[in-house]
């Protein structure tokens, strides 16, 4: 079987008034499916232009990125539109929450856009609020982990193969606790997990660590290309 | 000392032979305490002179004779009394082949350096993925009930350990980050 993600040699630099800044240099490596890893570094070590470039959201400037059987840099603009809708499940403080709607709402969104009729959207939404134990409060009440918790149902609601998370240090302390939930919910399904951290405490709960250090990856043993 | 009064406690709960002891004397302590057979052996030898142990030969077929010791009435004394005396607190030692190697490194290239450090970086990180899943099976085994007191006392060991390597973790990063600034401010 093709792994999850195979990164080979994936370069990205951002170009600013007068100079190029390299952001991450030759980065290779290899995520089993249903594997979950753990991208740890500090600020400004890359970890969210590595994440944007998984989701698709970003070219990389060189190198090549596949994500189950996919090649990212190949595909149509149409295509990699579906790709981010249905294989990418993003969990990030990028992807606003409309204030108009309920969470429940909020979540149901993409299955909507998706055009999956509206019962089918309501049985997953009920499904995922009671796997993952969502109550529904009014969005400017919730705490930061709750919140997290709901963009964590938002994410999985289409059912991705790839769970894509950033910005675990906006929960501060709570990163920890917000993980072992996360990999715990998830352990059931058929997703494989990657996520972004500062914290090696919150970066030990992943079955393999790629360290971010001076814009080169440092890769665990099972992860090498 | 500490491994000595360590060994009789552990004898104290039950007889056990030299491997067994080995055994539990690491779980008890995470992994982060390794004892060769010669400290144990070499302990048990001196509780065996002291009177604190005495031991009877259990004889297996197509197996080496075992030696399994067990705890004497005095050796419950004197761990007792250990148990009540003064330790005097006084922070532990850092000790680390690494802060020699650091030490003694040339200066002017810090290659080596940097690699050494994501070597170990890498090793503690390892380390610590092991004990976040050892925490991950103690609370699945739990499960909301009280935990016994060894459950308890292995559970602090895993902390203890998980909160050293975190130290060093961190400690690593920042090294290496100002190996980085130093090699960069000698480029300018």
């Amino acid at each position: 079987m093709t792994d999850a993600v195979l990164a080979t040699g994936i370069s990205k630099t951002f170009k600013t008034a007068n100079a190029e800044v390299l952001v991450l240099q030759e980065v290779s490596f290899r995520v089993e499916r249903g594997s979950s890893v753990a991208l740890l570094g500090g600020a400004r070590s890359g970890k969210t232009t590595l994440i944007n470039l998984l989701a698709g959201l970003a070219q990389p400037s060189s190198g090549s990125l596949e994500v189950f059987g996919q090649n990212l840099e190949r595909l149509t603009e149409v295509e990699k539109a579906t790709y981010r809708r249905e294989i990418v499940g993003l969990v990030s403080p990028e992807v606003p929450w409309l204030p108009q709607f309920s969470l429940q709402d909020n979540v149901a969104l993409p299955l909507l856009l998706a055009n999956v009729p509206r019962r089918e959207v309501e049985g997953r939404v009920a499904e995922i609020r009671v796997s993952l134990e969502l109550q529904e409060v009014s969005l400017n009440l919730l705490t930061p982990l709750e919140k997290q918790r709901w963009a964590l149902a938002r994410g999985l609601i289409h059912r991705p193969k790839l769970l894509l998370v950033d910005g675990l240090e906006t929960l501060d302390n709570e990163a920890e606790i917000f993980t072992e939930y996360m990999l715990e919910k998830i352990s059931d399904l058929e997703v494989t997990a990657m996520f972004a951290t500062r914290q090696p405490l919150v970066a030990a709960h992943a079955r393999q660590i790629f360290t971010l250090k001076g814009s080169r990856l440092q890769v665990s043993r099972e992860g090498r290309v | 000392m500490s491994v000595k009064y360590g060994l009789l406690g552990m004898l104290a709960k039950k007889p056990q032979h030299g491997y067994e002891l080995k055994r539990t004397f690491e779980q008890l302590t995470g992994g982060f305490w390794e004892l060769n057979y010669g400290q144990i052996y070499q302990s048990l030898d001196r509780l065996s002179e002291e009177g604190y142990v005495h031991y009877t030969v259990e004889r297996e077929e197509n197996v080496p004779d075992k030696k399994v010791y067990a705890i004497t009435d005095a050796g419950k004394q004197a761990l007792r009394e250990w148990l009540s005396s003064p330790d005097e607190p006084r922070p532990r030692p850092l000790r680390d082949e690494l802060f020699i190697r650091l030490a003694v490194m040339s200066s002017k290239d810090v290659t080596p350096m940097l690699e050494l450090i994501a070597q170990h970086q890498s090793v503690y990180l390892e380390k610590m993925q092991e004990l976040t899943a050892a925490k991950r099976e103690f609370s699945k085994t739990k499960r909301g009930r009280t935990p016994s007191s060894d459950e308890l006392v292995e559970e602090l060991l895993v902390d203890v350990a998980l909160f050293h390597a975190e130290a060093d973790v961190k400690w690593l990063e920042l090294c290496e980050n100002k190996l980085r600034a130093l090699a960069r401010s000698r480029a300018n």
